[in-house]
């Protein structure tokens, strides 16, 4: 069993440079996705199927009156209790040993049921082409370098940020350090939270925030759905049973009826013919 | 990493050995070591340790010695009778000569000695070196800020010839001597063994899909190093760990025609 | 003698915009659940190499699911008589009705059982098509949100992802009683050819649904299999 891994991102230490998207992107060999310009800083709107980690970009007017110009690496959150993989009817998506969460794209179809029931908005499908020309589909997001952490590396993003606004290590180690920078923090920023959501069990990608989740753009209280886990806990297995229970009603009755017919030859005369 | 050639079992006897190797460190009065600061034999390449005033403690080698022997055999208990029998061939006198041999790495004193005595030729030689680190370690922590290094005389407190560098902070080389753990920085694109910094005549030859490691190759002296990024590590082995896990790079870099102590005789523990 | 009789006197059950909605709806139905299997249940992926991968499932699942959609519209276009009788069939419940199921079980079991006087539709068969609307209507609705996710919002779609799931269960489980009476249970028989050729024997329907019969006879559409006469000339 290997050691359960934290990202922190400590936004507050973050000056915005990029150097996480590009390494991510030289990384995972992923390709670039030339945007429009947005009207601000921020290249692009969302994380997506070939841009796993964007920078965002915040203008914020604090308590103050001041102008506060917010930065935030995000990225796969890598729930404890991840949705995505609740809901993948291919067990597609699973919790490796590290704390990360992975997509098998052999075993993934494309359902998009992932993308749909994120609670972040953190995966998307992307759209391939075979050799014969046949599109289909495969989900993709942020693997926090799984490959990397195997080989005992941190992930690209964190080994690239020069202004040390991320750190990778063991989850205990990583909480106290958030704790402490909050308290650090508090003074300049008396909104400063930590941001380990507990609907969804925690994460395994962890934030020191200057102000409230919400300002940011994160939820406030994400969580598994209501409806995924009703889905996935109730539904599936309730309709699986009551399927194999009429089964075998049906196989019951169809067997009690050959039995009473070998037994009730002799009366066919006065039964049968009513109903035949 | 799990990249390593080296077998996990392997890896923990050296960590364990490691892990022994500070304790007996940290159990030595600092002031058995009396370094002789000679500038002018510094400035030639004489490493500190060979004129400092060490102080041994026979019964301690020894004790070290028997301390070492039980967790190999701990490990590997085959080796219960060869290591016993060679305890009963060491003595006061056989001891004093073991540390001077093993500090000026005399692998043919050893291996001479492993013949006339019928036993493997591994074992002497592994055991003395191993429990001289200790005062190796404790000189290179004394003279770390003074020890100044020569290019082509290896560590400038052991001796020990220069092969392995770590990248820190926003990217400085620093060399670290696998044996005394002593460090000392060096320029990003020069040879630890010649000085060469023309980068013209400067290599790295890189194992694909090895993320954070390559190894500087000189043409001149035929000279190389590995350097390892290790800021990109989860968790920092110390330099004797991650020289033996990165020993793949030293077949690499020798395969290609490159020594780690170009010019001399190849000399390793 | 009574078996040759009841096969060669048939009368007319169902209409022909019934046969052909009943059919697509089956066929759509048979199809939809096939494809879905192996999302539902691991121990289908071998489907989707059947239908050469997971997007060729999808599409065909797409597919079917208008043509499931299209039999409702056939039936009430070409036979909206027929269609309205079935929903105010489908209000009416009387003692009969109820009485009908405690026989029902009897002859499902193959005990002795007697008939209980049903019109058009039986009581079990009200049931089903209460069940089976209840679960098209689940279906279709969250399908629609599943199809085209940009267009709900994300709550209502992944509630859609859950009421799939349960149309999905409930529906199997009311097709698979569905089909065993009529297609395996040894009364149900003529029920099934019926529903493909629009005809059913005489004797068979009278028995089933005798309060249907006898309003066809008294409208003069049916023979009266109780006069021997009659049935005699009919059968000849």
């Amino acid at each position: 069993m290997a050691t359960e891994y934290v990202k922190l991102v400590d936004v507050t230490k973050c000056d915005g440079c990029r150097a996480c998207m590009v390494a991510c992107k030289n990384w995972n060999d992923l390709p670039a996705e030339p945007q429009d310009f947005l009207g601000t800083m921020q290249s692009h709107a969302n994380v997506s199927a070939d841009t796993w980690n964007v920078l965002t970009f915040v203008e914020h007017e604090n308590s103050k009156g001041g102008l506060d110009y917010l930065f935030r690496h995000s990225s796969c959150y890598h729930c404890v209790d991840a949705a995505c993989e609740k809901v993948c009817p291919e067990s597609a998506i699973s919790y490796t040993d590290f704390g990360s969460v992975v997509i098998d794209h052999d075993k993934c179809v494309g359902c998009g049921y992932c993308e749909q029931n994120c609670p972040f908005d953190v995966i998307s499908l992307k759209e391939y082409k075979d050799k014969n020309g046949k599109e289909y589909r495969k989900a993709n997001k942020c693997t926090m370098c799984t490959d990397r952490l195997e080989e005992g590396l941190q992930p690209a993003c964190v080994t690239t940020c020069h202004p040390g606004a991320m750190q990778f290590g063991e989850k205990e180690e990583m909480l106290q350090k958030a704790e402490k920078r909050v308290s650090e923090i508090k003074e300049r920023y008396p909104n400063a939270t930590i941001y380990n959501p507990a609907g969804v069990g925690g994460t395994h990608t962890i934030y020191v925030l200057a102000e409230k989740p919400s300002v940011y753009g994160m939820p406030e209280n994400p969580k598994v759905p209501t409806s995924a886990v009703l889905w996935k806990d109730y539904a599936q297995p309730i309709g699986k049973a009551m399927v194999g229970g009429v089964t075998m009603a049906l196989v019951g009755a169809f067997v009690a009826n050959k039995f009473f017919d070998k037994k009730g030859k002799e009366h066919e005369e006065d039964g049968g013919d009513r109903h035949e | 990493m799990k990249k390593s050639v080296v077998s996990k079992e392997y890896q923990n006897l050296q960590k364990e050995i490691a892990k022994l190797q500070e304790q007996w460190k940290k159990s030595l009065n600092p002031d058995v070591v009396k370094p002789n600061l000679d500038q002018a034999a510094m400035s030639a390449g004489v490493p500190v340790a060979a004129l400092a005033a060490i102080d041994f403690d026979i019964s301690l080698f020894l004790q070290w010695i028997d301390e070492l022997s039980k967790l190999i055999v701990d490990q590997h208990q085959e080796l219960e009778e060869k290591l016993g029998e060679v305890r009963s061939l060491l003595n006061e006198e056989t001891a004093i000569r073991w540390i001077d041999e093993a500090f000026s790495l005399n692998s043919i004193y050893f291996a001479r000695f492993a013949e006339e005595n019928g036993i493997d030729e591994w074992i002497p030689q592994f055991l003395a070196e191993n429990a001289l680190r200790p005062y190796l370690q404790l000189t290179a922590d004394k003279v770390q800020d003074v020890a100044k290094a020569v290019h082509g005389a290896g560590c400038p407190v052991c001796g020990e010839p220069a092969r392995l560098a770590q990248l820190e902070g926003e990217g400085k080389k620093v060399i670290h001597c696998p044996r005394c753990h002593a460090h000392w920085p060096e320029k990003r694109i020069q040879c630890s063994h010649c000085g060469n910094d023309d980068h013209k005549t400067i290599q790295f030859i890189t194992v694909e899909g090895e993320a954070s490691s390559q190894v500087l190759c000189c043409e001149k002296c035929k000279g190389y190093t590995k350097v390892i990024d290790t800021r990109q590590f989860i968790s920092r082995p110390s330099s004797a760990i991650l020289d033996l896990t990165s020993i793949h790079l030293d077949f690499v870099a020798q395969e290609n025609g490159y020594q780690a102590a170009p010019g001399n005789l190849e000399t390793n523990n | 003698m009574s078996k040759q009789q009841s096969s060669e006197v048939q009368v007319k059950r169902f209409s022909k915009a019934f046969v052909w909605a009943h059919g697509i709806n089956a066929i759509a139905f048979i199809g939809l659940y096939i494809t879905a299997l192996p999302m539902y249940t691991d121990w289908f992926n071998w489907l989707y190499v059947v239908f050469g991968g997971p997007e060729n499932a999808r599409l065909i699942h797409r597919i079917l699911a208008v043509a499931f959609i299209l039999p409702t519209f056939i039936w009430l276009i070409f036979d909206h008589k027929g269609f309205f009788m079935w929903l105010k069939e489908l209000v009416t419940w009387k003692k009969r009705d109820f009485q009908f199921f405690s026989e029902f079980v009897k002859e499902l079991f193959g005990f002795k059982f007697k008939h209980v006087r049903q019109t058009f539709f039986n009581a079990g068969e009200k049931i089903n098509s209460i069940l089976q609307i209840f679960c098209a209507i689940l279906l279709i609705g969250s399908g629609f949100p599943m199809w085209f996710p940009d267009l709900f919002p994300s709550a209502l779609v992944q509630w859609s992802y859950f009421l799939h799931n349960v149309g999905f269960g409930l529906g199997f489980a009311v097709v698979l009683g569905h089909i065993y009476l009529s297609v395996i249970h040894k009364h149900s028989r003529p029920g099934f050819t019926g529903v493909i050729t629009g005809k059913v024997p005489a004797k068979w329907a009278k028995s089933h649904y005798t309060e249907w019969y006898e309003e066809e006879v008294k409208k003069g559409n049916f023979p009266d299999l109780d006069d021997p006469k009659k049935n005699k000339k009919k059968g000849a």
